[in-house]
């Protein structure tokens, strides 16, 4: 089972719940993946041991100009603008590039090759706790981050009963790509305005997808604010609710275990993979 | 020789310059013999990256020499350069065919460097 | 006309509350906001005169079943497998690269417009005082590729220009890709909003790197200092040598939660306009002294 665990927003305490989420499930030797490869944090608060890194690569074209005759034809067609065509050579752009490789396939004089491009690295490593430990990082100034997740989400040491995906906020591209083909999307949001506004689209975006959702709001303080309206609104489940606890937020800052801190939060946490596992039965 | 290309905001030369390059909505094109302007759609603009090297292309296709910017950022700042396309420093808040009567007075700066 | 970016590495730091702080303590000054994968600075700042445009970036494919002779070209060639076994165009895949397009035996796909989502010139009324706001929305699944953030500056660059302000404070959007290239063009001073946690000094770093690339300068707010003061006291001796000046450090704050969480300016009160208050009053000063440089 692949479970997303996402939110609209960045700072919800959505890596806390995937990382307590795979400290649970350790016995299970649960795979955690961290797809938020802009800023993966999730290694920063869990304990693990890295055993691989492997470069990530896209393909993007390169022109081999004793072939090529300037015709253009790849500069024209390309949609990104990532070939221009000069009097006596093609300049190629890989940071407007997508990888589509229509250019390679319409070159009339088979001038254009795909090479591979480095866009990050998949990191591998060993959960100090059980399991493993999956990390894209993208290279900074890299823009293209897809094929990084892609890539990550691809990578194992062994296949577990638990996968659990750690995914970028938002519900744009990256978002999407991490959250896709899971079995089911917890969605962390926070009881506010800016949280219920965020869930919003995030459950859109969800429904989009075809995948079943539900939400755990944390740093509840007694009231769901207006994410109880949203959640009823749109007949998404409220799981579970993480209480405020300074005490958690201090310790959590400092990168000490959460459930130890907090025991509750075994029990709540407990509690979302049960009614996660009779939801996807 | 060359034609000079100004980034504009509308298909006239009375129009009032467009400070971006790859953005900009029209090129007023003008060529030196003939002392007239013909008018480029940027059909880079729509395009959701890469607005600057696809504009630069449209130039290189139209037998431009020097563009008058206010602002060009990096990726086509290669371009034209390798290209061989000077690059003068425009100015905000002023009509094409003005613009072009100060790069022909020589008043403007050549740009070195990307500026966005 | 100076603009100055709000930017944290990760969400949830409290940029946005922070955003909304300065435009209210700025004398006069356009609000944008960025973060047009998921726009807050407009709870905070409820605009009451909008005025909405579409908005559109790359494009997408429509197959024309009744042309298609079912030959799989497009469907081999397709690298985003947005074309399904029926010949359906998966929109949310589609890259817009035209490929199937093009390699079409039968041309039965066209290549339209992408609708990606709508921006907003608004009006907000500040107790009293009218700040113009822009920001935008974008479709849930679509590509955030920046052209929706330079679309949202540009617009608000036009307003300043025409109407004379001055300052843009603007709320960047999380992270270090596309977007938040986007959002630093033309940027003057970057307020980077950091808590001190471990992930917190991480982002920060990553953000200062992206910033040293593009050569744009920060100043550092540290929020919630007291959550780890240790952490606090190593970020604030990092940027000093990275020569990043600090605008200050603000405590964890119940009271500016719960003013955000029932959609307050944290500055409406009193306790906390006072908190607030001298850092604005620090990053006000390094823009100046920048302004004196170049």
């Amino acid at each position: 089972m692949e479970i997303a665990v996402a939110s609209g927003k960045g700072g919800t305490g959505k890596t806390l719940v995937a990382t307590c989420l795979a400290r649970i499930l350790a016995e299970y030797n649960p795979i955690l993946i961290d797809a938020d490869v802009e800023e993966p944090n999730a290694g920063l608060v869990i304990p693990h041991r890295v055993i691989d890194t492997k470069p990530a690569f896209r393909p993007v074209p390169e022109v081999d100009m004793k072939s090529c005759t300037l015709c253009g034809k790849c500069a024209e067609l390309c949609r990104f603008n990532a070939l221009v065509v000069l009097p006596s050579e093609v300049m190629v752009f890989t940071e407007l590039c997508h990888s589509c490789g229509l250019c390679a396939y319409i070159c009339p004089e088979n001038a254009i090759n795909e090479v591979n491009h480095k866009i990050g690295v998949v990191e591998e490593s060993d959960l100090l706790s059980g399991g493993q430990l999956i990390t894209g990082r993208l290279l900074v100034g890299e823009v293209q981050s897809p094929p990084l997740i892609k890539a990550a989400r691809a990578t194992r040491r062994q296949d577990s009963e638990y996968r659990l995906v750690d995914c970028p906020p938002g519900t744009t591209c990256p978002a999407i790509e991490s959250i896709r083909d899971s079995d089911f999307c917890l969605l962390v949001t926070e009881p506010s305005l800016f949280g219920a506004h965020d869930l919003e689209l995030s459950i859109a975006a969800t429904k989009l997808l075809d995948i079943r959702t539900g939400i755990i709001i944390n740093r509840w303080q007694g009231d769901d604010c207006d994410v109880g309206i949203i959640a009823r609104e749109q007949d998404i489940p409220i799981l579970e609710r993480i209480p405020y606890s300074l005490e958690l937020a201090k310790s959590y800052a400092k990168g000490e275990n959460p459930l130890t801190v907090m025991p509750e939060l075994q029990v709540i946490l407990e509690n979302v993979i049960k009614s996660v596992k009779e939801r996807v039965a | 020789m060359k034609n000079i290309a100004i980034c504009s905001s509308e298909d006239k030369a009375e129009a009032m310059v467009d400070g971006r390059f790859g953005r900009c909505s029209y090129f007023m094109v003008w060529n030196p013999e003939s002392s007239d302007f013909k008018s480029l759609k940027n059909t880079g603009i729509d395009a959701a990256h890469g607005a600057g090297t696809g504009a630069a292309q449209v130039l290189l296709q139209n037998n431009v020499g020097v563009v008058l910017t206010s602002r060009v950022g990096p990726k086509a700042f290669q371009v034209l350069n390798s290209a061989g396309i000077k690059i003068f420093q425009g100015q905000d808040n002023i009509s094409v065919q003005a613009l072009l009567g100060k790069y022909l007075d020589q008043q403007l700066q050549e740009l070195k460097q990307p500026n966005n | 006309m100076k603009e100055l970016l709000v930017l944290s590495g990760k969400g949830g730091t409290g940029k946005t509350s922070l955003t909304a702080s300065f435009v209210c303590l700025a004398e006069k000054a356009i609000a944008c906001d960025y973060d047009v994968d998921a726009s807050n600075l407009p709870i905070l700042l409820k605009p009451v005169d909008s005025e909405g445009h579409e908005f559109s970036a790359g494009l997408t494919a429509n197959l024309d079943k009744d042309i298609c002779i079912d030959c799989g070209l497009c469907r081999d060639l397709c690298r985003f497998d947005a074309i399904s076994i029926e010949y359906e165009i998966i929109t949310l895949s589609c890259e817009g690269c035209g490929f199937c397009s093009e390699v079409c035996p039968v041309d039965a796909i066209s290549m339209s417009e992408r609708p990606s989502g709508r921006w907003f010139a608004s009006m907000s009324d500040i107790d009293g005082k009218m700040v113009p706001l822009f920001h935008a929305e974008l479709r849930p699944g679509e590509e955030n590729s920046g052209k929706l953030v330079a679309q949202v500056k540009s617009s608000a660059r036009q307003k300043a220009k025409e109407e004379g302000y001055s300052l843009l404070i603007s709320d960047g959007s999380p992270g270090i890709g596309c977007p938040v290239i986007s959002s630093l063009v033309e940027a003057n001073l970057v307020v980077i909003v950091a808590e001190p946690s471990v992930s917190g000094f991480h982002d920060l770093k990553r953000v200062r790197e992206l910033l040293a690339l593009r050569g744009v300068r920060s100043t550092l707010l540290i929020n919630k200092w007291d959550l780890n003061p240790e952490a606090s006291e190593a970020m604030e001796k990092w940027a000093q040598e990275c020569d990043i000046p600090c605008a200050g450090r603000l405590p964890y704050s119940s009271e500016l939660a719960a003013a955000v969480a029932v959609g307050e300016v944290p500055v409406s009160r009193k306790e906390l306009h006072d908190l607030i208050l001298p850092l604005w009053e620090n990053i006000v000063k390094t823009l100046e002294k920048q302004n004196q440089i170049s």
